[in-house]
């Protein structure tokens, strides 16, 4: 079936108007809808039996039975749309998400009715739910997995909040989304060969860069170059002008540059930067990273680490207004 | 700190087996009572073979034995019914069938299906009895079957499942509670049908009491029967009980043993007859009686609706009581009736057997010899009956042959049917035309209220005897026996009977016992039962919505009134529900109330954003303010109290992470001394 695109706009547009966004969210009953379960439709065809029985043997207290069960069936709509309202989903702080990793998100659901609200169901949609109660007081929390395709800013899928409790007989659901800034990092990927690409060097000699240790060899000089670097005995011998080139290894200072993987493509780069981010991090080098339009460090430590992190995953992004 | 599962979990896992087999339980309890007893058994068994395997994990139940079982309800029920159709068969085999159903109940679909179909079952119950007791008792199955649903909804952690009974009770009567109301409208509103759809044979009840013929030698032994016949409420006041002879029909056919139904023709009494006649207004609550007529206080002047009145003042329907039936009717006790009779119902009414019960028709024609006039001659008959030995029993003997002959000359004794056949026999020997009545005598009435029950055993006889100019004149000769030949047992076990003769009792209000009480108690609600409930109709509804000035309701305005009182109702509560802005605590109130009154004092600003630090604030700016005017003491201290109350407030709502009783209860008083 074709619904014709303008509709289907404004019926979005509808929905999405009475769909409650923010980092924390209080659903509402204009926002949610209600319908009832195959349960309830069997109810529903045991009600109609009931009546005919009843009119048929014009038996008052079949009668009575089958509205009372009416009246049950009625009030369970409110009742129903009752134990959805009121509860507060509060997104609480992502951890660091990469590229092709699961995006764990966590909320907490507490009560803002100072009642228990049963049996809540949610998740991105019917098939994959996650089931609680919330306390009246304190708060529960689930945790929804996503798929994080992208690096970049994550907008969070809309998700579903759906209940059948008390009895079954009835669903009532609601959509909101949690609007929070999420930045996916990029994949991170071990760059091949990195040191033969680098200098030619097999990568079982430690990694390498420029640094202030261990002599390594001489280099020629390059204007900017430190002159305490200067092999100077080198340059009395008339040999040129030659700079002492010291190796970092573990623990030193190093340069992860966008231009030590020529050919590759950007997000491939980017990866093999990430990556080398992480490595570097985990050890708690020192590390300057530099990229097109970039050049963080050196530094290190934890806040240096997420601004490397965040420039990596929004390379070529028009940054975000925060 | 709760934490979720995943919906496929909450959907396959086990079932709450419990809750279900209780609900499945409550629901076939009253069926118990009338389905035979093995099937109860069986039931119970399935029952605890299911509830047996889920504690025990080992046991399963094996399919083979849930089809053995099945097969051996299905084959039991075929032996000792012989059918599946008919109200008690039908009953027995959806009672083992529901009830073996627990076997085959794994997923949340069975159970969905065995607790659904639950409220249909609670509807067979009816179809036995529709006393108030089990229309109460209803509410303990739905509580169960609700509880069950709540238990296969709920995830377990929370409170719902391991609640006590009075919480369960609690909580679920929150629906029973409000859906009460939306059932009284859609009772009040439904329209109802005039007539089934299709009617089922069966359901047949023995209906006692008055028959349309009577064999008086047949009967060696009378039951008396407690059950109501017949309730009547008088519009004013009450005839005597003694006076009270309901009429329901006449027999004036004789063959020598059985008195049967003449036939009659309708009849229309003219206006002019009622002059000056005294008349009752009353209505009638007639049970079932399979039979065409209705019961009236002798002589009725009009026949209700959908019924005829006859020449022989009974009243016609052209449709067997089937129901328990109510009706409006007016009499006139003291009404002649027919004071001209045609030479052919003269003859009629005088006609007996040429043979048989030879020696009384000789002794009633030589008696009718000694008198001037056909009533001395009654009279006189009557007069025999109460000087000579006749009694009054309940066990008569059997009289074959000549059963005149030998009730009234050889064995004196029997009750009002040997009394009323043997006089009108005699009279029809004398020439008088007479005729027996059947219908009942007397009544009780309930003194908590101010209408008549009669019993069965009110049944009674007498007959009618037509004298010239007075037309039929009712004479009771059971009433003419001497008090002291009532057989004693049945003055003390059959009150009912009392009132026939001379010495009776009249219950009195102040001596009722409480045994009486509660009985009277008892058949007055069940009074109402049976008027409000019961027999709510199409015709009492349209009368009630005249009542209420609503003539001429049709069914279209009756569903519309209906679903705009049920929304109205709805809305109403989801109203009050959804939009009570997150309900506040006492502390809460409290501090908005005491915030307000600073703010009515003019002490303070206060708007929605204000927080209870700002109001500190504010207080602290007025203080200051004040002790530079006047460095007082108490202008500090009342500053002080209220900066101290606002501050335990805050202490108590964002600094406390358990609910502290205490730290409440002094916050409360504080905020109340302002």
């Amino acid at each position: 079936m074709k619904i014709p695109k303008s509709i289907k706009n404004s019926v979005g547009r509808w929905f999405g108007s009475r769909m409650p966004v923010g980092d924390s969210v209080t659903l509402n009953q204009r926002s949610s809808y209600i319908w009832p379960t195959r349960a309830g439709y069997l109810l529903l065809g045991i009600v109609i039996l009931m009546m005919i029985g009843a009119t048929n043997y014009q038996n008052n207290l079949a009668f009575l039975l089958t509205f009372l069960l009416i009246g049950i069936g009625l009030v369970t709509i409110v009742y129903t749309f009752k134990n959805m309202q009121g509860i507060q989903f509060s997104v609480l702080p992502v951890n660091e998400a990469f590229v092709g990793q699961p995006l764990a998100i966590s909320m907490s659901l507490t009560s803002n009715s100072g009642k228990e609200h049963y049996s809540i169901g949610i998740g991105q949609n019917n098939n994959e739910l996650l089931v609680c109660d919330v306390p009246d007081t304190g708060n529960a929390t689930a945790t929804i997995n996503f798929e994080a395709s992208r690096r970049g800013h994550f907008e969070l899928p809309r998700l579903m909040v759906t209940s059948e409790f008390p009895f079954g007989w009835l669903k009532t659901w609601a959509y909101f989304r949690f609007v929070t800034p999420i930045l996916i990092y990029p994949k991170p990927i071990e760059p091949p060969q990195l040191y033969e690409q680098d200098h030619g060097k097999d990568s079982d000699e430690g990694v390498k860069s420029e640094g202030n240790e261990d002599f390594y060899g001489l280099k020629s000089y390059q204007p900017g170059e430190s002159l305490s670097r200067i092999d100077w005995k080198a340059y009395a011998r008339e040999k040129g002008m030659f700079v002492r080139e010291f190796v970092a290894y573990k623990g030193q200072q190093l340069c992860f540059n966008w231009q030590d993987f020529p050919g590759n493509d950007d997000e491939v780069r980017l990866s093999y930067l990430t990556f080398m981010v992480l490595q570097a991090a985990s050890q708690n080098l020192t590390y300057t990273l530099i990229f097109p339009g970039t050049h963080i460090g050196p530094g290190d430590g934890e806040e240096h680490r997420a601004q490397c992190l965040e420039a990596l995953a929004l390379y070529g992004e028009k940054v975000a207004p925060s | 700190m709760n934490s979720a599962i995943s919906k496929r979990q909450l959907q396959t896992r086990e079932l709450p087996i419990i809750p279900i087999v209780i609900a499945q339980q409550c629901v076939l309890l009253p069926l118990y009572f009338f389905i035979p007893l093995w099937i109860v058994a069986l039931n119970l068994f399935a029952a605890g073979l299911v509830v047996w395997s889920m504690k025990n994990k080992s046991f399963e139940v094996d399919r083979w034995l849930k089809l053995v079982i099945t097969a051996a309800a299905i084959v039991g029920i075929l032996v000792v019914f012989r059918k599946f159709s008919g109200r008690d068969a039908g009953v027995a085999l959806i009672s083992a069938m529901y009830g073996l159903k627990i076997l085959e109940t794994k997923k949340l679909r069975d159970a969905n299906l065995l607790l659904s179909l639950g409220f249909f079952m609670l509807v067979a119950g009816f179809l036995f009895t529709q006393k108030p007791w089990i229309a109460l008792y209803q509410f303990i199955p739905i509580i169960a079957i609700l509880n069950a649903l709540v238990s296969m909804q709920s995830i377990g952690r929370g409170k719902v499942v391991k609640r006590s009974l009075g919480q369960v009770i609690r909580s679920l009567s929150q629906y029973l509670l409000l859906a009460l109301p939306i059932m009284i409208v859609l009772f009040l509103f439904f329209p109802r049908l005039g007539g089934p759809i299709w009617r089922m044979p069966g359901a047949s009840t023995a209906a006692s009491g008055v028959s349309d013929s009577m064999t008086p030698g047949d009967v060696s032994s009378l039951q008396l029967f407690d059950k109501v016949a017949f309730r009547a409420k008088f519009n004013g006041s009450a005839p005597n009980e003694k006076d009270l002879y309901w009429r329901m029909l006449t027999l004036g056919e004789y063959d020598g043993i059985t008195w049967t139904r003449a036939g009659t023709t309708p009849y229309k009494l003219p206006e002019s007859e009622l002059t000056g006649k005294e008349l009752i207004d009353y209505s009638i609550t007639l049970e079932a009686t399979r039979l065409n007529y209705l019961v009236t206080l002798d002589r009725p002047i009009k026949a209700p609706q959908r019924s005829t009145l006859l020449k022989d003042f009974t009243t016609y329907t052209p449709f067997r009581i089937m129901d328990r039936t109510r009706y409006q009717v007016t009499s006139a006790p003291t009404l002649p009736i027919e004071t001209q009779l045609s030479d052919t119902q003269r003859s009629f009414y005088t006609n007996i057997p040429q043979d048989g019960n030879l020696k009384t028709k000789n002794w009633a024609q030589e008696q009718r010899q000694k008198y001037q006039s056909d009533a001395e001659f009654i009279h006189s008959v009557l007069v025999q009956i109460n000087q000579q030995e006749y009694f009054y029993t309940l066990q008569p003997p059997i009289m074959r042959e000549d059963v005149v002959d030998s009730f009234w000359f050889d064995y004196q004794r029997g009750f009002c049917e040997h009394y009323a056949g043997a006089l009108v026999f005699i009279a029809r020997a004398a020439g008088i035309p007479a005729r027996v009545v059947i219908g009942y005598q007397g009544g009780e009435k309930n003194p908590l209220s101010d209408y008549w029950i009669v019993r069965y055993a009110n049944a009674h006889a007498w007959t009618e005897i037509w004298y010239e100019d007075l037309g039929w004149v009712r004479i009771d000769p059971t009433a003419a026996i001497a008090s002291h030949r009532v057989e004693q047992d049945l003055l003390t076990d059959y009150r009912q009977r009392e009132s026939l003769f001379d010495n009776f009792d009249i219950v009195d209000l102040e001596d009722l016992g409480l045994f009486k009480q509660f009985e009277y108690w008892m058949d007055q609600v069940n009074n109402n039962w049976n008027d409000w409930i019961l027999d709510y109709n199409s015709q009492r509804q349209r009368q009630l919505f005249s009542n209420w000035g609503f003539s001429k309701i049709t069914n279209e305005q009756l569903i519309a009134f209906m679903l705009i009182i049920v929304s109205l109702f709805l809305g109403f509560i989801s109203f009050r529900w959804l939009h009570q802005k997150d309900r506040k605590d006492q502390v809460a109130r409290a501090y908005e109330k005491f915030q307000s009154k600073l703010a009515k004092e003019g002490l303070v600003n206060v708007d929605s954003t204000t927080g209870p630090m700002q109001l500190i604030n504010q207080l602290k700016e007025l203080e200051y303010s004040a002790l530079v005017r006047s460095p007082h003491k108490s202008v500090r201290s009342k500053y002080e109290q209220h900066i101290k109350a606002i501050e335990a407030y805050i202490h108590y709502r964002y600094q406390n992470d358990k609910p502290d009783f205490k730290a409440k209860k002094n916050l409360l008083l504080q905020f109340r001394q302002v």
